[in-house]
């Protein structure tokens, strides 16, 4: 399973665990799972438009926070459900970064039925791990 | 509970220094035996580490509606020496000035309940609610950075609420010390367009009534505007919305990039993540989070005006025809500094307050002149199926930094609570209650559920008897609107 919700970590908010084969199904898996937390049918985005993130953090961790922050600012300021189509994590001289596309569609209140929304990705108890062949990464976020 | 937990008052316990190296101070849990017992154990270490936080004074704190939250608990206060100490947006919350407000009107009970279901549904499409609403405003980028100096004032002075309003808010409704130059242009763009917006997650928009029984301070209800049983009363709960997630987040990652390079901290948990306070990273974050503090303040009184609206449309009369008067508005997500007493002198302090409510005494600088004897009012909303109650500062508050509790406080996980409950049965077994819902989000509704909660009648005691604050008045809910 590409990510799980769990429970036990945050009294008030949600918590998830996404998995991947590398880390750019790990990144995917994540950015998944915030939609899943937030529709009640999140195959109910259609592609209808796309855009590009660039992110460049330095630790992976916060790379990986950044990157799930960005769903979040495209949610509330253009109004845009998005899901990552493409992307490629990079490490170079200790420093990783991101290159993704991502494509999704305005909010439609008829169609995208809202079980909770998430607000802020948190750094609490935050870790993104290899583990055998896969990559992990345990996240909270306040909703 | 944890092993090293003394019991030092009738609702008081504290962990001591000796807990875990590196803690400055005490960590202080009010509640009754019963309450503290209640509290997931990451409550008790998040206290520790918030006790380990530089310019720490006296003892931190944990309100009797306490659980655990990330960074600080929720519930968590810290008075930081503001010259010597730090300044953490981990002790304030993602959403900066969340708070509630209470309207009493002259109406009765008799007259609403007939009604309940109109006005509901007339809130409901009229105050935008749930995600993707968009705003009561539409503010251009010269009248966002101008609201974010004046906050409620600058609705004011745009015909949305009287003067009258003004004096019933914390700090004014207007807190100083707002610089929009702090602000990211994220921040703005992520705000601008959800001002006069309720939210989700647990903010709401109630309408209530005075049971019969429920007014504990005859006195102090009638300074306050509660007058009598039957007596119907609109609370209103949310915060800065996405703006303050997005100021709180900026801030949190430059924090954590800063703190330990440019100052030498560093703390066990990177949501306490922090910088000192007279540093110019700090007064950056202090700039910036004013200006949420007061965009929620805007919001809640964008809010309250439409309510009024509404009342007016349905019952044919002007608002003040319809005594519809602002008790109060509190903050329970921030960072003030404020001059109290602390062992018998008086100083200077920043008070993180993370899910916990001022409550000034009696006589102390900050009261409204209207409440100077009775002290100032603090609004604690229950769960939607359950009681909300107004209380009082009191003298007897000093050691608590003159602070109480916010809400009931959660014992069940969202998770659970959606697992446990269904929103829809929900809503009608609150409809059979007497209480008439509309919801922009039933798989919201669910984890907003009762038994979600702590029984909030025991937190207010457990409040009481510790002496934070003296309850005044309690309301049962009619009607709600949850985003």
């Amino acid at each position: 399973m590409p990510f799980e919700i769990i429970d036990g970590m945050s009294m008030a908010d949600a918590a998830f665990i996404a998995r991947g084969k590398d880390l750019a199904e790990l990144f995917v898996s994540g950015a998944r799972a915030l939609l899943s937390i937030m529709l009640h049918d999140p195959e109910s985005v259609m592609a209808r438009e796309s855009l590009h993130i660039d992110l460049d953090r330095g630790d992976l961790d916060i790379l990986y926070y950044g990157f799930l922050q960005e769903f979040l600012f495209y949610k509330d300021a253009r109004g845009l459900l998005l899901v990552p189509v493409r992307i490629e994590v990079r490490e170079r001289d200790g420093s990783w970064s991101c290159s993704c596309e991502a494509a999704g569609e305005a909010i439609d209140r008829t169609r995208h039925v809202f079980a909770t929304d998430v607000k802020a990705v948190t750094l609490h108890g935050l870790e993104v791990r290899r583990e055998g062949e896969v990559w992990t990464a345990r996240t909270v976020v306040d909703v | 509970m944890m092993h090293d937990l003394k019991k030092i008052g009738e609702c008081l316990y504290e962990i001591p220094v000796s807990h875990r190296p590196g803690m400055k101070v005490p960590g202080r849990i009010y509640g009754s035996e019963e309450i503290v017992r209640t509290m997931d154990d990451a409550v008790f270490s998040q206290l520790a580490n918030v006790c380990m936080l530089p310019g720490v004074v006296k003892h931190a704190l944990c309100m009797p509606d306490g659980h655990s939250g990330y960074g600080f608990p929720i519930g968590g206060v810290a008075a930081i020496d503001p010259d010597e100490g730090v300044i953490s947006p981990g002790g304030i919350g993602f959403d900066i000035n969340c708070g509630v407000r209470l309207m009493a009107t002259s109406l009765h009970v008799d007259e609403v309940a007939p009604k309940i279901k109109d006005l509901v549904d007339a809130l409901f499409n009229s105050v935008p609610s749930g995600v993707g609403s968009g705003g009561i405003v539409s503010l251009s980028d010269d009248d966002f950075d101008t609201a974010m100096v004046m906050g409620a004032r600058w609705a004011v002075e745009r015909g949305y609420g009287t003067k009258e309003d003004l004096d019933c808010i914390e700090e004014g409704g207007c807190i100083r010390e707002a610089d929009p130059s702090r602000v990211s242009a994220r921040a703005r763009e992520r705000g601008k367009n959800q001002v006069g917006s309720l939210g989700s997650g647990n903010h709401y928009l109630e309408i209530q009534a005075v049971e019969k029984g429920d007014i504990f301070d005859v006195k102090a209800a009638r300074d306050f505007g509660i007058t009598g049983e039957g007596q119907v009363v609109v609370m209103i709960h949310s915060g800065s919305r996405g703006f303050g997630h997005q100021v709180a987040t900026d801030y949190l990652q430059r924090f954590l990039s800063v703190m330990k390079p440019k100052y030498g901290l560093s703390m066990p948990d990177r949501e306490l993540a922090c910088a000192p306070f007279s540093s110019p990273d700090g007064q950056d974050y202090y700039g910036a989070m004013n200006c949420a503090i007061n965009i929620a303040f805007l919001n809640r009184q964008l809010m309250m005006h439409r309510v009024r609206e509404v009342f007016s449309e349905i019952f044919r009369k002007s608002p003040s025809d319809m005594g519809m008067r602002l008790v109060y508005d509190v903050c329970h997500n921030t960072a003030k500094l404020e001059r109290l007493p602390v062992d018998g002198r008086e100083r200077l302090l920043l008070v993180h307050r993370k899910g916990a409510t001022r409550a000034f005494a009696p006589g102390m600088k900050g009261v409204p002149a209207r409440y100077a004897e009775s002290g100032q009012p603090v609004l604690i909303g229950g769960s939607m199926q359950t009681a909300s109650y107004l209380l009082a500062g009191a003298r007897s508050g000093a050691d608590a930094f003159f602070t109480t509790a916010h809400g009931s406080g959660r014992v069940m996980s969202r998770m659970r609570a959606k697992k446990e409950f269904n929103g829809r049965d929900l809503k009608k077994r609150m409809m059979d209650d007497g209480i008439y819902i509309q919801t922009a989000s039933f798989p919201g509704l669910a984890e907003e559920a009762g038994a979600a909660y702590k029984d909030v009648d025991m937190v207010i005691d457990a409040t009481s008897r510790a002496g934070l604050s003296r309850p005044v008045a309690r309301f049962t809910p009619m009607g709600n609107i949850k985003g």
